[in-house]
């Protein structure tokens, strides 16, 4: 397992770890790149993974995510993101990127476009799960459940609107409509919070 | 709150957050692009937007990738060094090589062209598993580029980067002729700013210089100076900020760099 499954209160720990990693990275030092890929790789995989939905696909997406982490670490800052969070976003745009250059793409069902979060939370997942975490899944839970299952079919999928309104077949502008009623209704929720 | 309200077209903040979202394509994707790199109260809501989301990547489940996975990213950074570009791949090198990624067809409007000349470079990359190999697909791709062969030279002899940053779609692709000291950038997916694109190599022992300003879009081709050439080994960097327009080139950088990359030698 990539992960090494450290306990909640190591949250921060493993975080300024992979913010010194990432620093080393930048500063161009490949055995801290290892280190990164040894403790990021199954989650960057998974965010690949799910957009790509297939496993050559993904893995290039994967090599593609580490040659620009190694490219771009020294932009990293650890004021700004956390370091999982600006990797995983690192392999979504790639992942995204990769699978509009293809063209098409076998569809899955959207069984998957599960409504409620997954249950299977990792280690860095546990890590990093607090009140931001909670004030968004309360807020996305007072979304109307089109506008919900837009915004983080979206997010999940690396949907465009092009492509959400042929996956659900249904107009754009109605769709555009959905997830900008959505995103203003969640904005102005975590904002309250 | 009402459920009809949505942001409007005009609104920022739902630009910004389809931005994030991976909604945009095409010409509206390059657009909002630009507002990022242009308009720092766009790029801190765009900032915000990751703030706001960020808790969903956590519901990302983890997958195990096949063990090759990373031997592969070590053969790629193998290929950046030039102690490890292969003797074959060396001996394919011409002196007055240029990699043209505008070459190709371009077909796409907007950021596409930036977008699709990225992805032509990491395809390449990884069809071959080497930068190298890119350089010498070029060379078969434009023959007539290529005037004379080729012997296996004593010090590299070519040298190529490409500059990326925050901002999605820009991109430049540079070549450096050692043999001429000529430079060629090639700069795709600039926005509209009152500053001007100044280019700048970072020496591997920290000396910063600029090589002056270069033009928003196209090729912009120079020679180097005999100090800037120095500069320019294997260890350096290369990378853009915007500066006030000026006919000769700044001391000091005034800002942060909006793309940086690592020079390869062929």
């Amino acid at each position: 397992m990539a992960t090494q499954n450290p306990k909640p209160g190591q949250a921060a720990e493993l975080r300024d770890h992979l913010s010194h990693l990432l620093a080393r990275v930048g500063a161009g030092d490949r055995s801290a790149l290892k280190s990164v890929y040894d403790l990021t790789h199954a989650k960057l995989f998974g965010v690949c993974l799910r957009i790509l939905n297939d496993d050559a696909l993904a893995e290039d997406a994967l090599q593609d995510s580490y040659i620009k982490v190694w490219r771009s670490a020294d932009r990293f800052d650890a004021g700004r993101a956390s370091p999982i969070t600006w990797l995983a976003a690192i392999a979504r745009n790639t992942a995204i990127d990769r699978r509009r250059a293809l063209g098409t793409r076998e569809y899955v069902s959207d069984d998957i476009l599960a409504d409620a979060p997954s249950n299977e939370t990792d280690a860095l997942t546990r890590l990093e799960e607090g009140e931001k975490a909670d004030a968004l899944r309360k807020c996305l839970g007072t979304l109307e459940e089109k506008q919900r299952n837009v915004i983080r079919t979206a997010f999940f999928e690396g949907d465009s609107y092009r492509e959400l309104a042929e996956r659900m077949g249904t107009p754009l502008g109605t769709v555009k409509s959905w997830v900008r009623r959505g995103l203003k209704r969640l904005k102005d929720c975590m904002e309250d919070e | 709150m009402s459920e009809e309200q949505e942001f409007t077209g005009g609104d920022d903040a739902a630009l910004a957050a389809e931005l994030v979202l991976g909604l945009l394509e095409g010409e509206d994707k390059a657009a909002a692009l630009r507002r990022q790199l242009a308009d720092p109260q766009f790029a801190a809501e765009v900032d915000r937007w990751h703030a706001r989301l960020d808790p969903l990547y956590h519901e990302f489940a983890e997958a195990a990738p096949g063990a090759g996975v990373w031997d592969g990213i070590e053969r790629r950074l193998g290929a950046e060094a030039p102690a490890a570009v292969p003797a074959d791949m060396a001996a394919g090198n011409a002196g007055n090589a240029s990699i043209d990624p505008g070459n190709d067809p371009g077909n796409d409007p907007g950021n596409n062209n930036a977008v699709a000349q990225m992805k032509r470079w990491r395809f390449g990359a990884l069809a071959s598993g080497a930068l190298a190999a890119c350089l010498a697909l070029a060379l078969l791709l434009n023959p007539a580029q290529v005037d004379t062969p080729v012997t296996v030279p004593d010090t590299p002899q070519v040298a190529v980067a490409q500059l990326t940053g925050p901002i999605e779609g820009l991109v430049l692709a540079v070549s450096y002729n050692a043999d001429t000291a000529e430079m060629r950038v090639d700069v795709d997916g600039m926005p509209e700013t009152e500053t001007e694109p100044e280019i700048w190599i970072r020496a591997g022992d920290g000396t910063v210089r600029s090589l002056g300003q270069i033009g928003r879009d196209g090729v912009s081709e120079m020679v180097l100076l005999q100090g800037d050439r120095a500069l320019l080994t294997g260890d350096a960097q290369l990378f853009l900020t915007m500066e006030p327009p000026s006919e000769t080139p700044h001391e000091i950088p005034s800002g942060e760099p909006v793309a940086t990359g690592r020079i390869s030698f062929i």
